[in-house]
C-alpha cells in the first residue's frame, strides 16, 4: 500500500543531550497515536524524523495533527522521486500545480545532495529543477534570500522533493514532563495557560466547577468545546467536571460576603488537589494573572497557593490580557470563549471582594465554613468527559 | 409533565391547524399564479382563505396580506421609506427589534428618529403630541408589548396624529406592531384608525414563517421592490399556502368566542399573580395588560430563575440573559420603560394560550410556591 512521506523537524529536542531519545521517542509515540485509526510509522534519519502515514489520512488531518503536536518545528509532504535526472524532473512537475507555486511570485531551489556519487552537483540539479518551474509558470522570478515560495529537493538514499514547510508549535513533546490539572473556565485564559504549559511538555487533565442552575448548560457546552480546542496541543485530555452548586450557595449563605471567592477559590484547590490525586497529578495549573481580577492579587494569590500542597503553576502570570488574548486566536480558542455564558453567576460574586487578604484570618475563615463535606460530595459527583489527541470526545469513555 | 408557559414566543401549532397545511399541501399544491388549472384552484383556495381570515379579524380582505412572518410585515413598512425623501419616525422604546434595528439603518440614509419613553409601560399620547414634526412620516408603536403584556393606547394615540395631520400637515402613516394584541386583547385596526400593522401565525397556534401585514389604504402603499408580484404587488414570492391554510385553521380556533376565551385567561393570570405576590415578588406588568402575559422579579437573575422553573418541568422567559456582554431584549424594554435595573435583571415572563390546561396553572402554582424561598 502506498504511503504518505513527511518529513518532521523537531526543535529544541536537538539540544537534548542524554535524554535526546526518551524525548524522541515519546514525540514519536505523540504523533502516532494523535494519527490514528491511520496507521503511522516513524523513522529517524539524520537529524529528521520520517512519517510514513497510511495513503487513506486526509491530507488535512495530518496537518492537523502535526502542526498542533508540540515539539515539531515543521514539516512538509515529502514527495518520494525516481534518483534519476529525469525521474526528479517529472515528481516536481507532477507536484508543483498542486502547490503554492500555483499562486505565482518568486521562488528558490534548495538541494542538498548528501548521496556525494549522484551525478548532478547541487547546483546543476537546482538550475534543472527551476527551468521545471519556468516551464509551468513562465512569470515567476527566482530571489534566494526571500523567496515566496521554496522547492526543496533531498538527494540521499531516496530522493526526495517538497514544497512549502508548515510551521510547528515548537516546544517539548507533551508528557514528557509530568502531569498537571488544569482549572478549566469557560474564559479566555485558562486555555491558554493549558496550552502553554502542554507545550513545555506536561500532560493535563482539565477541572471546570459547574454551578448549575446559576450558570447554564450552555456554558457547560462551551467548556467541553474548549476542551476539545485545547486537546490536540494537550494530546487528549480528560474534563473533570464538578458539580458545585451547594458549596457555593454554602459559601455565600455562611462566609462573610467579601471574601466569597477566595473561599470558592480555596474549595477549587482543594478539590483539584484531590482529582489530582486520583489522575496521578502533580501540580495545579490556573489562567491567573497578576492583578486581572480581586482574586489574583499578590496576597489573593498566596492565600489560595496556601491552600493546597501541590505545586501552583500559573503560566499567564506576567502577562497582560492581550498577549492573552492573541495566543487564545491563535489557537482557535477565542472565539468560543468569549461566547456570552458566564461561568459564574452573579449571585456568588461579591460586589467588594477583598483584594488585600490576611492569610491567617481568611484560613481560619475558610476552616470555619467547613467546605470538607462539600467537596467530598463535589469530588464523588463529578462526571468526566474524555477527548481523544484530536478533540474529538469519546461517548461512554472509561474515565 | 411539560408545563408550557412561553407562549408570547411561539404556541404550540393545534392539530387542525396541521390537519389544514397537510390537506391543502396535497390537494392545491399548485403554484397560485400559474394559468394552468392546478394554479387556478390554488389561487381560489388562497382567495378563500384570505377572505375567512379577514372576516375573522373584521376587515376587508383587499387590506389583508400574507408575508412570512410579523418580522418581514414591519420590514415591509420600514423599507418602503428608504427610497422617498427622508423625514423623521417616532417609535417608543418599547418595540420589537423587528421594529427598533431599523432606527440605524434609517439613520444611515438621512432620516431623524425618536424613540418615546413608556413610562410605567406606556407611551403617552402628551409625549407623542411634543415629538410630531412637519416632516414625520411614521409613527410605530406596538398595539401589545411582548415583555410585560401592556395595552397602549392606540386609539388615543392615533387621534393624536391624526389631530395633528388636520393642522394641514402631511399625512403620517401610523403602524402598530400587533404581534400579542390578536386574539389576545379587544383588538380592531379598523376601529383604531391605523394604518397599517403586523401579525405573526405561530402566536396562535399556528405555523411559523407565516405571517400577516395589514393595510388600510394598499393603493398607497409600494414596497421597496414588488419582487414576483405577488399578494397584489405588495409582497413578491410564491404564496406559503399550505401555511396559510394552517393559519386559518388556527384563527378559527382562537378567534372564536374571543371574549369568553380572554375572560378566562384573565382568571388564570389573577390566580398566579396572587401565587408570586404571596412568595412577595413584585409584578411588572401593569394593571391594564393582556390576560395571556404575566411580567415578574423574582429574586434570583432571570437565568436562574427560568432554569430553576425548567428543571421543574415550567418553561417560561428569562426576560433578560445572564451576561455582561449581551443585554436580552426583554430587559431593554424593561428598562426602556423605566424600570429598576436590578428588577429587570430578575424579571420572568410566563405567559399562557387558550390550550393551557387548568391543570397546567395548578401545577405551574405548585412550582411557584416550591420555589418560594429560592434565591
Amino acid at each position: 500500500m502506498p504511503d504518505k512521506l513527511y518529513l518532521i523537524k523537531e526543535g529544541e529536542i536537538s539540544l537534548k543531550g542524554g535524554n535526546r531519545n526518551l524525548f524522541e521517542k515519546q514525540l514519536r509515540h505523540n504523533i502516532k497515536n494523535k494519527l490514528r485509526p491511520y496507521h503511522s510509522d516513524i523513522t529517524k534519519q539524520k537529524g529528521r524524523l520520517y512519517a510514513r502515514i497510511a495513503d487513506e489520512a486526509p491530507d488535512d488531518l495530518i496537518a492537523k495533527a502535526l502542526s498542533t503536536t508540540p515539539g515539531i518545528t515543521g514539516f512538509a509532504r515529502a514527495h518520494k522521486a525516481e534518483k534519476s535526472l529525469e525521474g526528479i524532473r517529472a515528481k516536481a512537475l507532477e507536484i508543483l500545480p498542486s502547490s503554492d507555486f500555483c499562486r505565482g511570485g518568486s521562488f528558490r531551489i534548495t538541494v542538498k545532495r548528501e548521496d556525494k556519487s549522484f551525478p548532478l552537483n547541487s547546483h546543476d540539479m537546482a538550475c534543472e529543477l527551476a527551468d521545471a518551474v519556468f516551464s509551468l509558470y513562465p512569470d515567476m522570478t527566482v530571489d534566494l534570500k526571500r523567496p515566496d515560495h521554496t522547492l526543496t529537493c533531498e538527494i540521499r538514499n531516496d530522493v526526495y522533493l517538497y514544497t512549502s514547510e508548515e510551521k510547528g508549535e515548537g516546544g517539548l513533546p507533551y508528557a514528557t514532563a509530568g502531569k498537571g490539572v488544569l482549572l478549566l473556565s469557560g474564559g479566555i485564559d485558562s486555555p491558554v495557560a493549558g496550552y502553554m504549559m502542554a507545550k513545555r511538555g506536561m500532560k493535563l487533565d482539565a477541572i471546570y466547577f459547574h454551578a448549575y442552575p446559576y450558570t447554564s448548560e450552555l456554558a457547560l457546552d462551551k467548556v467541553k468545546q474548549l476542551a476539545s480546542i485545547i486537546a490536540p496541543y494537550l494530546g487528549g485530555l480528560h474534563l473533570y467536571v464538578v458539580p458545585f452548586t451547594d458549596g457555593q450557595v454554602h459559601i455565600r449563605d455562611n462566609g462573610y460576603e467579601e471574601e466569597a471567592t477566595l473561599m470558592f477559590r480555596a474549595s477549587m484547590m482543594q478539590t483539584a488537589e484531590r482529582i489530582a490525586s486520583g489522575c496521578g497529578a502533580s501540580a495545579i495549573v490556573t489562567g491567573e494573572a497578576l492583578s486581572q481580577v480581586a482574586s489574583q492579587t499578590l496576597d489573593a494569590m498566596s492565600f489560595t497557593d496556601s491552600m493546597t500542597d501541590l505545586l501552583v503553576l500559573r503560566p499567564l502570570v506576567g502577562m497582560d490580557k492581550e498577549e492573552i488574548t492573541e495566543k487564545a486566536r491563535r489557537i482557535g480558542s477565542y472565539e468560543t470563549s468569549i461566547l456570552p455564558y458566564e461561568d459564574c453567576c452573579v449571585v456568588f460574586s461579591p460586589k467588594h471582594p477583598v483584594t488585600r487578604p490576611v492569610k491567617e484570618v481568611v484560613r481560619r475563615h475558610f476552616e470555619e465554613l467547613g467546605m470538607e463535606s462539600f467537596i467530598e460530595k463535589a469530588v464523588e459527583e463529578t462526571k468526566v468527559y474524555v477527548f481523544d489527541p484530536m478533540g474529538r470526545e469519546i461517548e461512554n469513555a472509561e474515565a | 409533565m411539560d408545563l408550557y408557559f412561553d407562549n408570547a414566543a411561539t404556541t404550540k401549532l393545534s392539530e387542525r391547524a396541521l390537519q389544514a397545511y397537510s390537506d391543502t399541501a396535497r390537494l392545491f399544491w399548485g403554484n397560485p399564479s400559474s394559468v394552468h388549472r392546478l394554479g387556478l384552484e390554488a389561487r381560489r383556495k388562497l382567495d378563500e382563505e384570505r377572505s375567512a381570515i379577514a372576516r375573522l379579524m373584521g376587515i376587508p380582505s383587499s387590506s389583508l396580506f400574507f408575508t412570512s412572518g410579523a418580522t418581514e410585515s414591519i420590514a415591509a413598512v420600514i423599507s418602503s421609506l428608504l427610497f422617498t425623501t427622508p423625514g423623521k419616525i417616532i417609535i417608543s422604546r418599547i418595540e420589537h427589534e423587528a421594529v427598533a434595528s431599523w432606527l440605524p439603518v434609517l439613520r444611515q440614509h438621512g432620516w431623524k428618529t425618536e424613540e418615546l419613553r413608556a413610562k410605567g409601560g406606556f407611551v403617552s399620547a402628551e409625549e407623542l403630541r411634543a415629538a410630531l414634526t412637519p416632516d414625520t412620516k411614521l409613527v410605530a408603536i406596538m398595539a401589545v408589548n411582548n415583555v410585560t403584556g401592556a395595552i397602549e393606547p392606540i386609539e388615543e394615540l392615533v387621534r393624536t396624529v391624526r389631530e395633528y395631520e388636520k393642522e394641514g400637515r402631511r399625512r403620517i402613516f401610523f403602524f402598530s406592531d400587533s404581534v400579542q394584541a390578536l386574539g389576545k386583547v379587544e383588538y380592531s385596526p379598523e376601529k383604531l384608525g391605523i394604518d397599517g400593522a403586523s401579525f405573526s401565525g405561530h402566536k396562535i397556534n399556528g405555523p411559523r414563517g407565516i405571517g400577516m401585514l395589514y393595510l388600510r389604504n394598499p393603493s398607497a402603499f409600494r414596497p421597496l421592490a414588488p419582487a414576483g408580484g405577488q399578494e397584489k404587488g405588495k409582497r413578491g414570492g410564491t404564496e406559503n399556502l399550505p401555511a396559510i391554510s394552517a393559519l386559518r385553521a388556527a384563527a378559527e380556533e382562537w378567534l372564536s368566542d374571543q371574549a369568553e376565551k380572554n375572560a378566562k385567561a384573565a382568571e388564570r393570570k389573577a390566580m398566579i399573580v396572587e401565587a408570586l405576590r404571596s412568595c412577595g415578588y413584585d409584578l411588572i406588568s401593569p394593571e391594564h395588560s393582556s390576560p395571556y402575559i404575566i411580567s415578574f422579579s423574582s429574586l434570583l437573575p432571570s437565568e436562574v430563575y427560568t432554569r430553576m422553573l425548567s428543571d421543574r418541568g415550567v418553561y417560561a422567559s428569562s426576560g433578560s440573559a445572564c451576561s455582561n456582554n449581551a443585554k436580552g431584549e426583554g430587559e431593554k424594554i424593561l428598562l426602556g420603560m423605566g424600570v429598576r435595573p436590578d428588577t429587570a435583571s430578575r424579571a420572568v415572563r410566563i405567559s399562557l394560550s387558550n390550550s393551557t390546561t387548568d391543570e397546567e396553572i395548578e401545577g405551574l402554582i405548585a412550582v411557584i410556591n416550591e420555589l418560594r424561598d429560592a434565591r
